[in-house]
């Protein structure tokens, strides 16, 4: 019997080192689709072809947020404004814009435009479309600040704001700010729609199918800069490491969402490369400041705590290595960023701290985490380097929405939050998170009140001088870190893998790659 | 017979009820608010209160119950919270694509399980019997996932004989793409079956009846497949018939793995976003299937025994004498 069973072993190490051995790239694919010669005697595929790990959850922009739904839809629609790579917004659907007055906007609409449907753009469109976004459930946070749009001539409006707002011209660069047609709209219902979009981007819808794919083909008459290929196909593959041996067989020619542990892989691999930005996301901990009894009141105690913890050596193994060490939740990518003082890695300091607060002997708190395994392993691993202050962690993992629910209740003494400046400007973070008025579900989950901050915040808010912000912003990262709110920990690497073939592609560090400028050599 | 089925099908009814009041239940006490899911972060109260009224979540729980049944009843699964598409369309289209893996993973396993059982039943304790023995064994206790990667690396990225992932569009691609988790899916039901048909033809062949079958001069052949297999049948068809209507439910690591577009990965996608209609369409699919499988195998047992057979009949004339007691 032992024997047999050695034997059937040895068949399955077999299967798995044939299955690890190596052997050289087919340069052709499976999936080598048939190009048209390009000038310049290099040929290009004429289909482009996209991983990523989730499906679209709508095609209509005003409802699928979802970074999945937006990397798509993003090709498809137009907005006022646009933000490419790491550039300032600049007009896109608007020909120019200028500011009346503090809170009035006048935008002047780019003529000639047609949508998917060859009906033109007109300005009642325009209007409809930021109503719309207004009031839908899903995407109003991103344009809520807009009191009324005016119409005030045949090609222009006024964007009536609520209260002065700078960051007007990122918001209307998002995805979900997007211009759809009215009157096809009117005509044909929402839910034909959401099926059948049609916008006025580079690319028009040719078929989807749930769960799998999608597919897109150039459209002819976009008025901007012309897609470089003709068809784009996004794949839907949920497992990472699948994405990464489609990219290696050359079933794909993008891989998006690629993990840390799968960042190797395609290192060691001459035919790809890798593209990794900083994203605008903050790993961090909200220390709840609305339990008065807790040790955690004492900002010395807090300050130990920052002092105890190695962002780096969490970045280095957890992460490997994909990440930066983050000293605000905004990131230098974010327009507003400024520089923020850092609580430096010493352990003695630490040890002191506790000490002085009266803590030596240390005290036991809650960490609450939603349960992404490496959300809850970077968790162990601080709770490991709190022992050294003597601090007892008790980590909760719940799943998304009971987390969320524990952090606006104020549960955790220390609670981990992945916050996400979706905006692409520091106002969309510094407001719901450390504003007054926002406690709980908007965001201030450190329950954090104080008057200078409240009034830096609105100024920053309402300056539209991008110098003099990141003025008020660094002072009011002064204040932050005077108060010790956070455990500040990293800005997590937004990576994705591609073909050597692959040419012009501009990462976006909000994730919402626009592809028409891509080609890939066949 | 047909009696027989349609009160089968009428028995349907209650477990319907029943598994959707479960789950119904389940996922509305869950401490969670699916609202919070689908808005996320950045959601303001008003939309968040807007969105709760959308989806009908302010009702009591037994209202949004009894609103569930009643759309159901007209035949409406309702929207998807996700993705707003109606639930019914999106099963719909990704059912075919469950129906032709489950088979053909059936297929894998039927017809390598059987003869494989059959042949260690008849040579027991020999070598291909302890091959299989401890074959089966590792088939079973392997996670599909893991086989299903192995294969890809070898297959897909090593050979490049295969693709790794995805349904081809055209027939040979569609085929092309089956091979893979067909083979990963069935593997481990082939081996169920084995084991099963092994110890079911080693009982059987234990019987007076065979040894009467070879005294009579019948050959081993013969007596192997009509007397011997087909006594051994019952069990086989009980374990393929559970096993294949848990395939129809969808498989929802192996078609995640291979990104197959079918229902099980759909209830998966449903499961991590608290999709409440996207799951309950998916567990009322899965308990048909479940159920229609059990009723198709309970009727496949009267094929294979005639005692069976005769017991649905013998039924039938016991009726029938009964009535013509009370007219005479």
């Amino acid at each position: 019997m032992k024997r047999y069973l050695a034997f059937l072993l040895a068949a399955l190490m077999l299967l798995s080192a044939l299955a690890g051995c190596g052997e050289k790239k087919d340069p052709n694919g499976p999936s080598g689709s048939q190009g048209d010669g390009q000038p310049g005697g290099t040929a290009y595929k004429d289909t482009l072809c996209w991983a990523q790990a989730s499906d679209v959850t709508s095609m209509d922009p005003h409802v699928g947020k979802e970074t999945a739904a937006v990397t798509v839809t993003c090709n498809m629609f137009s907005t006022l404004m646009i933000v490419l790579g790491d550039e300032d917004p600049k007009p896109l659907l608007a020909e120019s814009y200028q500011q009346l007055s503090d809170k009035d906007w006048e935008f002047t609409i780019r003529k000639g435009v047609k949508f998917h449907d060859g009906s033109e753009m007109t300005i009642e469109d325009v209007k409809w479309s930021l109503d719309r976004a207004i009031n839908s459930n899903y995407v109003s946070y991103i344009v809520n600040f807009i009191d009324n749009v005016e119409i005030t001539g045949e090609d222009t409006i006024v964007i009536h704001c609520k209260e002065p707002y700078a960051p007007i011209l990122n918001n209307l660069s998002m995805p979900f700010s997007a211009i759809v047609p009215k009157a096809y709209i009117e005509e044909k219902g929402e839910e034909y729609f959401q099926l059948n979009p049609i916008g006025s981007g580079p690319y028009k819808l040719v078929e989807w199918n749930p769960g799998e794919s999608v597919k897109l083909e150039a459209f002819e008459d976009y008025f901007g800069d012309k897609a470089q290929t003709k068809n784009l196909v996004m794949k839907v593959i949920p497992e990472a490491a699948q994405r990464v041996i489609a990219l290696e067989t050359g079933e794909v020619d993008i891989a998006y969402n690629i993990e840390a542990n799968n960042l190797a892989q395609v290192q060691g691999n001459p035919d790809l490369v890798t593209l990794d930005e900083p994203s605008m996301t903050c790993y961090n901990y909200f220390f709840n400041l609305k339990k008065t009894d807790s040790p955690l009141a004492d900002i010395r105690v807090r300050q130990a705590i920052c002092h105890a913890v190695d962002s780096d050596l969490i970045i280095d193994t957890i992460l490997n290595g994909t990440g930066i060490p983050a000293t605000s939740m905004i990131a230098p990518s974010v327009a507003g960023y400024a520089e923020s003082p850092k609580y430096e890695y010493d352990l003695d300091k630490a040890k002191s701290l506790m000490a002085e607060a009266g803590y030596a002997d240390g005290f036991s708190l809650v960490m609450v985490v939603n349960d992404s395994q490496q959300r809850v392993e970077i968790c162990q691993v601080i709770q490991q380097m709190l022992k050294e202050i003597n601090i007892d962690v008790d980590i909760h993992s719940y799943e998304q929405a009971t987390y969320i629910n524990a952090l606006n209740e104020g549960e955790h003494d220390m609670g981990f939050s992945a916050w996400i400046t979706s905006t692409g400007d520091a106002d969309y973070t510094y407001m719901p998170c450390y504003h007054s008025t926002q406690w709980g579900k908007p965001g201030n989950r450190s329950f954090f009140a104080n008057e200078k901050a409240d009034e830096l915040i609105m100024a920053g808010r309402r300056e539209s001088d991008i110098e003099k912000r990141k003025e008020i912003y660094k002072e009011l990262n002064q204040v932050i870190y005077e108060n010790c709110t956070q455990l500040f920990v990293c800005h997590p690497t937004n990576s994705y893998a591609m073909s050597k073939q692959v040419e012009g592609f501009i990462l976006n560090n909000d994730g919402y790659n626009r592809l028409n400028y891509v080609l890939c050599r066949q | 017979m047909a009696k027989y089925v349609l009160k089968r099908l009428l028995l349907l009814i209650p477990v319907l009820i029943g598994v959707t009041f479960f789950v119904f239940t389940i996922l509305a006490v869950a401490p969670y608010d699916p609202v919070t899911v689908i808005l996320g972060d950045g959601a303001t109260e008003e939309a968040i209160e807007g969105m709760r009224e959308e989806l009908g979540l302010n009702d009591p729980l037994l209202v949004r119950y009894v609103n569930y049944i009643w759309d159901l009843l007209h035949g409406d699964f309702g929207k998807s919270y996700k993705t707003r598409l109606p639930v019914a369309d999106q099963i719909l289209r990704r059912f075919p694509n469950t129906i032709l893996l489950a088979t053909c993973s059936m297929v894998i396993a039927i017809v390598l399980g059987i003869p494989l059982g059959i042949l260690s039943a008849k040579k027991q304790y020999s070598l291909l019997d302890n091959v299989a023995t401890v074959g089966g064994l590792v088939s079973v206790s392997m996670p599909n996932f893991w086989l299903g990667l192995l294969l890809v690396i070898l297959f897909a990225l090593k050979l490049r004989w295969l693709p790794s992932q995805g349904m081809g569009e055209d027939p040979v691609a569609i085929l092309k793409s089956l091979i893979l988790p067909s083979i990963t899916l069935g593997t481990g039901i082939m081996a169920s079956i084995m084991r099963m048909t092994r110890s079911s033809v080693l009982e059987t062949m234990r019987q007076d009846y065979i040894g009467t079958a070879r005294a009579k001069g019948i050959s081993e052949g013969r007596v192997t497949v009509r007397h011997m297999l087909k006594n051994a049948l019952i069990p086989i068809i009980t374990i393929s018939a559970l096993q294949f209507g848990n395939l129809l439910g969808g498989s929802m690591l192996t078609e995640t793995v291979f990104s197959w577009p079918g229902v099980g990965r759909y209830m998966l996608d449903a499961i991590k976003t608290k999709d409440t209609p996207a799951i309950m369409g998916s567990v009322i699919l899965m308990s048909v299937s479940f159920s229609i499988m059990n009723l198709l195998a309970d009727i496949l047992y009267a094929f294979v025994d005639p005692r069976i057979k005769s017991q649905y009949r013998s039924a039938r004339r016991k009726k029938s004498f009964k009535g013509e007691g009370a007219a005479s």
